[in-house]
Formats: C-alpha cells, structure tokens, sequence
C-alpha cells in the first residue's frame, strides 16, 4: 500500500519577517523566502491584513 | 579528449541557442548553468564541480536551453560528439557511464526543484552547501567538511533564489548557530548532521555508493 500524497495546505503558521540593512526579509511559511523594500513590505502588509480579515469573513459565512 | 584549455573566471563558455558540437568535461574549477529572466535577474540552475560533464545532452541536443559560465579560473576538456558517437559504438560500458551522468544530472535538478519550492531561505543554503560538500567528497576534495568554493554571496543567491541581503542574513544565522561558515570562499561545515537536517538533505540522489552504472 503506497502513502497518501498530502495535497499542499494552507499555513496555519504565521511567517517570520524581519528588517536588515533597510530591507525586509520575509522567511516561512512554507518555502517562502523572499526580500521586499521598505516600502513593498509595507503595502504587502497592508494588503494581506485585508485579505486575511476578507478570508476570515468568508470562513465565518460557510459556518453559518 | 579533442582538447583541453583554461577559460577565466566569469566567461561565457556556451551559449543559449548556439549549435555546438562538442561536450565539455570540468578537469577543475568550477561552472554554472544559468537563465536569465527578461529584466536580466539571473538564476543558476546548476553547479558543476570537477569531474562533471557539463553539457553532455547537448550531444543528441546539439544545443542548450540555458547559458554555461566559469565561476573562477576553470580547465575544461572539450570531447567532440563524433568521438562520443564512436564511444556509443564501441564501447558500452563508458556509453551506460555517460547516461549514467546524464541521469544524476537529472536527479540533481530535481533536488534542486526541491530545493526551491519546499525551502525556507536557511534551507535553501543549507541544502546547497550539503550537496556541493558530499560532491566535492565523491572526488576528493572536500576534507573532513572543509573544502574552497569561489563563489560570491550574490552567486549563492542566485543559485538559492533569494537576495544577496537575505543570503547574508542566513549564512550568519547559520555560522551563529554553529553549523558552517562560508568566507572568502572557504567553506567549512562543523556540523554536517545538524546541517542536514535543517537542509532536509539525504545524499541518496547522488547515487554515490555504489552507482550501478559502473558495474560492468
């Protein structure tokens, strides 16, 4: 019997971000590694906490 | 061997879309296969160490999808594909021996899409350093973990898909931890098994012991 192949999931763990030498470093989750300027690491931010906030909406509206 | 020559460090030695009729094997030193993207980012695709064919597909290819450089001073022997056509013919053993580098060829890559698409940034290098050290192993010359790589920090992020600054971070974390120290292209990894882990890596890909292609 071969092993179930585990579909690619949603992290459930935050990833790390960090700044150095005035760049943000973004590590995890997953094999995310990637560097983004001052001012990208700023508009991704803003972008994923409203994107974050619309998934939890609509996780909330499948409960209902 | 038609012939054997020294190339410099960071020179071209084949060409994306160029028809060639020769395969090149590293006497020493070391080469990358490259692509760039349309802004010019580049990324290495693999890394050659000597003893490698460097672009043996490119007998039945007769060119490549992808550039091939000198990282530092290299020696390179050149085989024309009429020479490797009568190996075909005549000889079997060194015919099955010359698939057998085309296919680790091919393991490696795939490690290295690993590498890429399951990796975090200290992962990534770790992996790297892993798989070029147990390499350089298989032909002498890495002692003991220890062994010299001329490569740059901008290299290594280009071979690991992040920034140079992000590359600089991780080989501290990784020093700072204890594991390996990478300067002045000196590599010394003072813990192989810890490095590994982090690394995910198991040398199996690189069909070192022993590889059924050298059975007669």
């Amino acid at each position: 019997m071969s092993d179930p192949i585990k579909p690619i999931v949603p992290e459930t763990m935050p990833g790390v971000a960090v700044a150095e030498s005035g760049t943000v470093m973004l590590d995890g989750p997953d094999g995310v590694a990637i560097a983004m300027t001052s001012d990208a690491a700023i508009e991704t931010g803003r972008r994923l906490i409203a994107a974050g906030e619309q998934a939890a909406r609509q996780r909330g509206r499948r409960a209902d | 061997m038609s012939r054997t020559r020294t190339v410099d460090p960071r020179t071209a030695i084949v060409r994306r879309g160029e028809y060639i009729n020769v395969s090149t094997y590293l006497i020493s030193g070391y080469i990358c296969r490259y692509m760039d993207d349309r802004e010019g980012h580049r990324q290495l695709v693999a890394l050659h160490v000597p003893g490698d064919f460097v672009d043996l597909h490119a007998f039945p290819m007769k060119r490549l999808d992808h550039d091939v450089a000198s990282l530092g001073p290299v020696e390179i022997g050149t085989y024309e594909h009429e020479t490797l056509a009568r190996i075909g013919t005549d000889s079997p053993h060194l015919t099955r021996m010359l698939w057998y580098s085309t296919l680790l060829d091919a393991a490696m890559h795939r490690e290295w899409i690993f590498r890429l698409g399951r990796l975090g940034a200290v992962g990534r290098v770790a992996h790297f350093f892993c798989e070029i050290d147990a390499r350089l192993a298989m032909v002498g010359l890495s002692e003991d973990h220890r062994f010299t790589l001329p490569l740059t920090q901008a290299d290594l992020a280009e071979a690991t898909g992040l920034t140079g600054v992000h590359v600089n971070r991780t080989l501290r974390r990784l020093r700072e931890d204890g594991l390996m120290s990478f300067r002045h292209g000196a590599v010394e990894i003072a813990d192989p098994v810890r490095l590994a882990r982090l690394a995910e890596f198991d040398p199996d890909y690189l069909y070192g012991d022993p590889p059924a292609a050298q059975e007669r």
